[in-house]
């Protein structure tokens, strides 16, 4: 080809969606080029340092608002990577499995989460959840009755469930109640399933759907570790965004971050994306834009990439908060066998990864639960002796109409930080606390096969586990439609081809 | 980490990153240290994710990681992922193009920015063999490795007594720029091999190879599950390749 800026497809944005997109149209041949406005990889998912993190609280943002807090630097700023989208991603799944069919696993790191807690709003304590069937098993705090209902429970809800007698008639119960009534479980044990096991967010989800996302989790166990969940390094949603990335340049995509777009324009059905500060325009037939980098005169060849949703989503917005803090916390003791339980104190290693979880009406009358997250210096999230604790929690607009997300939020920081072993809980050095907006009401949704400026769908809020296979199998359905409006009569290419192993690689591996 | 001192008969991996204008061979030189091999005319980058090559040196022995830019570098649009982590850098450029390398400065400065404080860097003048008159003389000098600066390297044209004026960047400028910086420093051709394997040799010296040790988090980090299948060789994290289940690793 001569002429250099001529591409298959253009993709604007580099979020998680648009760069697992990159890496595999890239990879199945067609030329692209990846274009973000921002200086940095990631987009909304992006992972920054805490000096791009304060940079970024003062910008605008279409899908963050309502920022407060106290954001002063701190020493060794470079050494945090912040996540803007804090997830934890189930060890069997699509973005697993997307990871390793790229390659993209070479990449980046992992840990396992340690721990998962549950605060038990009666006495004010967190209590460690069981993440397997082991863990029952070896667990004190229940009682042999309730430990038998517990272990059928999980066997059920491990296996294929649709269509036994326990489940019939009872699919859009909801999950609480189906519990309560198909299992005899006692309340405790019910809140810590529905919030801590299936991370459910109200009470009203659904039995089916929640059932099958926490066989997922179910599944997920014991791939890796005993914990169902890992949490990748370097603020995990950007790094991975990043990994994808640099596959796609691998396979011969080309990047160009932190220009600003000038014009889009359409004729002789192809694009002209002209870039400020850049020399040549650039072409192509293709173009794949996230929402929240759509250029506005295209809205007649704007198709929204439809995607059935297999995961219940939350329609409003996500109350945040990002504090880092100097002293561990605990999240509950693990599960043990009562001889161990005398060790527990003195032998329990810090806890550098785990979740802690606040059912609803914990310490504020909420429909919604809570969820912390955090993560120390063995995601290399932190530089040594510091922990980015991440908390958030769905919030009703009649919620935000009189609050916000501090005043949210602080309830649930102040018990987090308490569950710190030091007699004084630890000060939060650096906090902020923002909103995740809910996504924009969709236009023009349609299915029409015509238009070739595709928009990929944008994540939507869900639970902690859930986003990131949300994101693969968001991006697989776009680079099905961009393959179909590039190549209408092939078959469309397989969404990993086959690794190819470097020859000077095979030999030590 | 040990007391006696001694490196463990196990290999230490290091990873080592690539940077320099477009053009100058930085493949070629990865290549060459690879698998001993030149390809003239080679289209621009490499399409593997990263190559690996183990370095003997006395009682230790490095496992080079190298990773290429992947073009990323070309509207600067390198991913942060690619400094993170790397103990060494060569940062290369040409001898017989002077821009090369002002842009290899700049690649010094961001290197000191943005990588990890202990990195060791090493400047690399490639192409050298261009401005050898002996070596090169009896063949032409066609195999520059790229068409993109064919302005400098009017291939076979040059008498060889007379390719010494190829050269744009004298030996002494570049050494002293080094030296300044505190950078190593190599001519080097891909092409005949020249200071390609000292290259890697020296660096692999410099490394402060007790320090990765012992910044190495051991498995008592990686929490439960830390002793099982699936555990990684760096870091204590989890591997996710060798944790996967059958089904899922096999590519037949």
């Amino acid at each position: 080809m001569t002429d250099e800026g001529a591409f298959d497809i253009v993709i604007l944005g580099t979020g998680l969606v648009e760069s697992i997109t990159a890496a595999a149209l890239s990879k199945a041949g067609f030329k692209v080029a990846h274009i973000d406005d921002n200086a940095y990889y990631g987009a909304d998912e992006a992972s920054l340092s805490l000096e791009e993190f304060i940079e970024w609280i003062h910008e605008d943002h279409e899908s963050f608002s309502a920022f407060s807090g106290t954001y002063t630097k701190l020493p060794h700023a470079r050494q945090y990577s912040i996540s803007l989208l804090p997830f934890v991603i189930p060890s069997v799944g699509a973005l697993i499995s997307a990871l390793i069919a790229s390659g993209v696993s070479r990449y980046g790191g992992f840990q396992l989460v340690e721990r998962v807690g549950i605060y038990d709003a009666s006495s004010g304590a967190v209590k460690g959840v069981p993440g397997s069937k082991e863990d029952v098993f070896k667990s004190k705090d229940i009682t042999l009755v309730d430990k038998r209902r517990l272990m059928r429970f999980l066997m059920f809800a491990s296996g294929e469930f649709e269509g036994k007698p326990e489940l019939e008639g009872r699919e859009e119960m909801a999950f609480g109640e189906f519990l309560k009534t198909a299992f005899m479980l006692n309340d405790e044990t019910i809140a810590a399933i529905v919030y801590a096991l299936a991370f459910c967010f109200t009470v009203h989800d659904s039995t089916l759907r929640t059932l099958q996302r926490l066989r997922h989790y179910l599944r997920s166990t014991g791939r890796y570790g005993s914990s169902p969940f890992l949490v990748g390094h370097y603020g995990s949603s950007g790094e991975i965004a990043q990994g994808f990335c640099r596959t796609a340049a691998v396979a011969g995509g080309v990047y160009i971050l932190g220009r600003a777009t000038f014009s889009i324009t359409h004729s002789d059905s192809r694009y002209t994306i002209t870039l400020e500060d850049f020399p040549e325009p650039l072409t192509c037939r293709v173009l794949i834009s996230a929402a929240t980098h759509l250029p506005s005169n295209l809205a007649l060849h704007q198709r929204y990439v439809a995607v059935s949703s297999p995961v219940p989503t939350f329609g409003h917005g996500m109350a945040r908060c990002v504090a880092i803090i100097d002293q561990p916390l605990s999240f509950g003791t693990k599960a043990r066998s009562t001889d161990e339980v005398t060790d527990a104190q003195t032998l329990e290693p810090l806890l550098d990864t785990g979740i802690l979880v606040f059912p609803p009406n914990s310490l504020t009358a909420s429909s919604t639960s809570a969820t912390a997250l955090v993560v120390g210096e063995g995601t290399l999230s932190t530089p040594k002796d510091r922990w980015i604790l991440y908390l958030s929690m769905p919030v009703l607009p009649s919620e935000m109409h009189s609050s916000s997300p501090e005043i949210i939020l602080t309830p649930y920081l102040t018990a987090a930080l308490k569950t710190s072993r030091s007699p004084t809980p630890p000060v939060p050095l650096f906090t902020t606390f923002y909103l995740q907006n809910p996504l924009s009401t969709r236009r023009s949704e349609s299915e029409s096969d015509s238009g070739t400026c595709l928009v990929s769908p944008q994540l939507p809020i869900v639970p902690l586990p859930d986003s990131p296979d949300l994101a693969v199998e968001y991006a697989e359905a776009v680079f099905r439609k961009a393959n179909k409006a590039l190549l209408p009569d092939e078959e469309c290419a397989q969404f990993w081809p086959p690794l190819e192993e470097a020859g000077a690689e095979e030999e030590f591996f | 980490m040990a007391e006696s001192g001694s490196v463990p008969d196990k290999s230490v991996q290091v990873k080592l990153v690539l940077l320099g204008e477009a053009a100058v061979g930085k493949s070629s030189v990865v290549l060459r240290f690879v698998s001993n091999e030149f390809q003239a005319n080679k289209e621009p980058t490499i399409g593997a994710a990263f190559l690996t090559q183990k370095c003997r040196l006395e009682d230790r022995v490095l496992r080079y990681e190298i990773w290429d830019t992947a073009g990323q570098e070309r509207f600067h649009s390198l991913a942060p992922m690619y400094y993170r982590n790397a103990q060494a850098a060569v940062v290369v450029y040409d001898v017989t193009k002077a821009t090369s390398l002002e842009k290899a400065k700049s690649w010094v400065k961001e290197l000191q920015r943005q990588a990890n404080p202990n990195i060791v860097i090493a400047l690399a003048g490639n192409k050298v063999d261009l401005v050898q008159p002996s070596a090169s003389s009896s063949g032409n000098n066609s195999e520059s490795e790229d068409e993109a600066d064919d302005a400098t390297a009017t291939p076979g044209e040059a008498p060889s007594g007379e390719s010494e004026s190829l050269r744009q960047v004298p030996r002494e400028e570049a050494q002293a720029y080094a030296t300044e910086a505190g950078l190593l420093f190599f001519e080097t051709s891909a092409k005949t091999g020249e200071g390609i394997v000292d290259l890697f040799t020296e660096i692999a010296r410099k490394i402060p190879i007790e320090h990765i040790l012992a910044s190495t988090r051991g498995a008592g980090r990686a929490g439960p599950g830390a002793n099982r299948a699936g555990v990684s060789r760096q870091e204590g994290g989890v591997n996710l390749e060798q944790g996967a289940k059958p089904k899922d690793a096999c590519n037949c």
